[in-house]
């Protein structure tokens, strides 16, 4: 077997690991079934290649990156999507189409289609010398602590803070929250803007190791469906397991049948394991059938 | 329930005779007036017809059954790569889309059947995975479809007519034919059925439906028509290529549907109607007619749910407006009736388990 496999693997992992856990948590609070997080994954590439190739360093690059797709995700929440808690949950899954059409359009606009491409010496991408039998890139190295560091950091506040438990009583019930003074649209906006800001950091992470054009990452964040359904929606544990079963069988079917049976091949996955466990691998009973 | 249900059965009767006469008229108008157009209007016109058609298989999925299918755009190109590649093989027009349709109908039945022990999200996405399967066959099909380059429609044309004019004709009958069959679907067992389904699966099952059944059969359907569609907007456009049936084109189909109003029979039309006359209007904003669409699809969703096929119902119950609205009928002498519907204690625009309100022309209407 080919020794990149493995640091391939992890690193595609990370990606899905960072969006998935980013679509938990928003949806952990407002239940809303999010078609936008490729959307946030695109803004959040540009605004780092944008800031970097104008001189900024790597760290400086991934702040702003992180910064801007946090802003994007709880405003949009605010003006928008706000709205949607009225409408029937696939409704405003609708309406995140919509929404994802629309940012993909103004990313259009602004950067039009052209690849995503790194300026060199932001990052080096030759073997990590201390992990020389593992032939990692220091960018993959980045990609792989970074999701390590931030889905530790998303775990922590919504499974483990009164923030996070105050976004599952919205969850359960909006108002029942409100009346105990949940201030239920600020909570719901910083669940938006951290689903925002982890969908943006994969964004980063996917340009610094692969370079696409904006649409590759969009097709990308489709990938990172069957990640969330097997995952089973609401936990943090089971889309970072899931991120690595799909990440694996993708590379799997990459080196041994052919590439581009790849993104098929994670759909696939899913509608077997999903006919026989219908919640995805770790989904509270009812998680996805409630929908 | 919709305010014509009150009203005694003479009178009932007598609006549903004005009903069936305009709609004659108006389909008498659009088989007369386009051939004296110029051939850009009639391609405008041929376009809002078979928006209409495609739209109204979406809604007869998403709008009446509530099944977040999102393949609709997938189908669309089945049925315009099908039709073509028929009638490269020498296939007659009308015989191609007919096998065009049929033949999408079964694949959206057949492929259902795993998605079928899903709803809701993983429907969602296991249709828009099938979708970007179809595309990706396209984009790949070698010398069959023409890979990304597409492929040139062979355009059929009656004697006597232009190409457009011939395309015209078949859309009008095939939209006619389409909404005729919708329309009666809709006021039989099937459309009381649909919206069950939609609102109390559960309750739907207990009563001894055979959902499965319903559900494979309007996947079915819903297929049928975008394919009908898609095989229409081949002819139209002469050329076709994978780009055409992408997540754009789902999203301007879902703008159509809630534009117009979901779960309503004549929504898909005022929605096709809608974005042609945008399309025309934004032409030279190019490519911010995508954002627009998706913030207008968003918009709706959020502050017109009905769609337009609600405005009036809207209009006549909202507080402000409404009482204005209503001044000025009763000036008419339409204002007992209008007060009927005022004095209802539930507002019939609440937006609660139903996806958007019954219009009108509601289910109820046609048993009689």
């Amino acid at each position: 077997m080919n020794i990149s496999f493995i640091s391939n693997t992890l690193t595609q992992a990370s990606i899905y690991a960072l969006v998935s856990v980013g679509f938990v948590a928003l949806y952990r609070a407002t239940r809303i079934l999010s078609f936008a997080q490729g959307a946030f994954m695109v803004i959040g590439a540009i605004t780092f290649v944008y800031v970097t190739n104008h001189g900024a360093s790597l760290f400086v690059g991934l702040a702003v990156a992180l910064v801007a797709s946090f802003v994007f995700g709880g405003v949009l929440y605010r003006l928008f999507l706000v709205r949607l808690s009225f409408v029937p949950p696939f409704v405003a899954a609708i309406a995140t189409v919509g929404l994802a059409g629309g940012i993909e359009a103004l990313t259009a606009l602004v950067w039009g289609s052209a690849p995503l491409v790194v300026r060199p010496g932001v990052i080096s991408t030759s073997n990590v010398p201390a992990l020389s039998s593992l032939h990692v890139q220091y960018d993959q190295l980045a990609s792989i602590v970074g999701a390590i560091v931030a889905c530790s950091v998303v775990y922590l506040v919504i499974e483990r803070s009164k923030l996070g438990l105050r976004m599952r009583s919205i969850a359960d019930s909006a108002s029942l929250a409100d009346l105990v003074g949940v201030p239920v649209r600020s909570v719901s906006s910083f669940s938006w803007a951290l689903g925002g800001a982890m969908a943006g950091l994969a964004g980063v992470a996917f340009t610094l190791t692969s370079q696409p054009d904006p649409s590759a990452i969009v097709d990308l964040s489709f990938v990172a469906f069957p990640v969330i359904l097997l995952g089973g929606l609401e936990s943090v544990g089971g889309v970072i397991v899931a991120s690595l079963v799909i990440a694996a069988v993708q590379d799997l079917v990459t080196v041994y049948v052919n590439p581009d049976f790849a993104n098929p091949s994670a759909y696939i996955i899913l509608l077997v394991v999903l006919v026989f466990k219908p919640n995805g691998l770790f989904g509270a009973r009812g998680a996805v059938e409630r929908l | 329930m919709p305010p014509h249900d009150l009203l005694p059965d003479g009178n009932r009767r007598g609006r549903r005779w004005a009903k069936l006469a305009s709609l004659i008229v108006l389909i008498t108008l659009l088989a007369v007036v386009p051939p004296a157009m110029n051939s850009y209007d009639q391609y405008l016109i041929t376009l809002t017809l078979v928006y209409a058609i495609t739209t109204l298989g979406l809604n007869v999925l998403i709008g009446w059954t509530g099944q977040l299918s999102l393949a609709h755009a997938g189908v669309f190109g089945l049925g315009a790569y099908l039709s073509t590649i028929l009638i490269q093989h020498g296939w007659g027009f009308v015989p191609s889309l007919l096998v065009a349709g049929l033949g999408s109908a079964i694949v959206g039945g057949l492929v259902v059947f795993p998605a079928l022990r899903f709803s809701g999200f993983t429907l969602a996405v296991a249709s828009l995975a099938f979708a970007s399967v179809i595309v990706q066959l396209f984009d790949n099909g070698g010398s069959v479809t023409g890979g990304g380059g597409g492929l040139a429609v062979p355009v059929f044309q009656f004697s006597g007519l232009s190409q457009t004019m011939s395309t015209y004709y078949v859309t009008l009958i095939s939209t006619v034919l389409c909404f005729v069959v919708a329309h009666r679907m809709r006021h039989l067992r099937f459309g009381r059925v649909a919206f069950s389904i939609r609102d109390t699966e559960i309750a739907a099952v207990v009563s001894g439906i055979r959902v499965v059944r319903y559900k494979v059969f309007v996947f079915a359907f819903a297929a049928f028509l975008g394919a009908i569609g898609g095989a229409l907007y081949a002819q139209l456009e002469t050329f076709i290529f994978p780009v055409m049936f992408s997540t754009n084109t789902l999203v301007l189909m879902l703008v159509m549907l809630f534009l117009g109003g979901a779960s309503s029979l004549y929504g898909p039309i005022f929605g096709a109607i809608f974005a042609v006359v945008m399309v025309e209007l934004l032409q030279s904003f190019g490519s911010y007619q995508d954002l627009l669409y998706g913030l207008l699809l968003m918009l709706v969703i959020g502050v017109l749910p009905g769609g337009m096929a609600s405005l009036p119902e809207r209009l006549r119950t909202s507080h402000l407006l409404g009482r204005a609205v209503r001044g000025v009928a009763s000036r008419f002498g339409r204002g007992r009736q209008d007060e009927a519907t005022a004095a209802s204690p539930v507002p019939p625009t609440a937006t609660g388990s139903s996806l958007v309100d019954d219009p009108g022309d509601g289910v109820e209407s046609g048993v009689a």
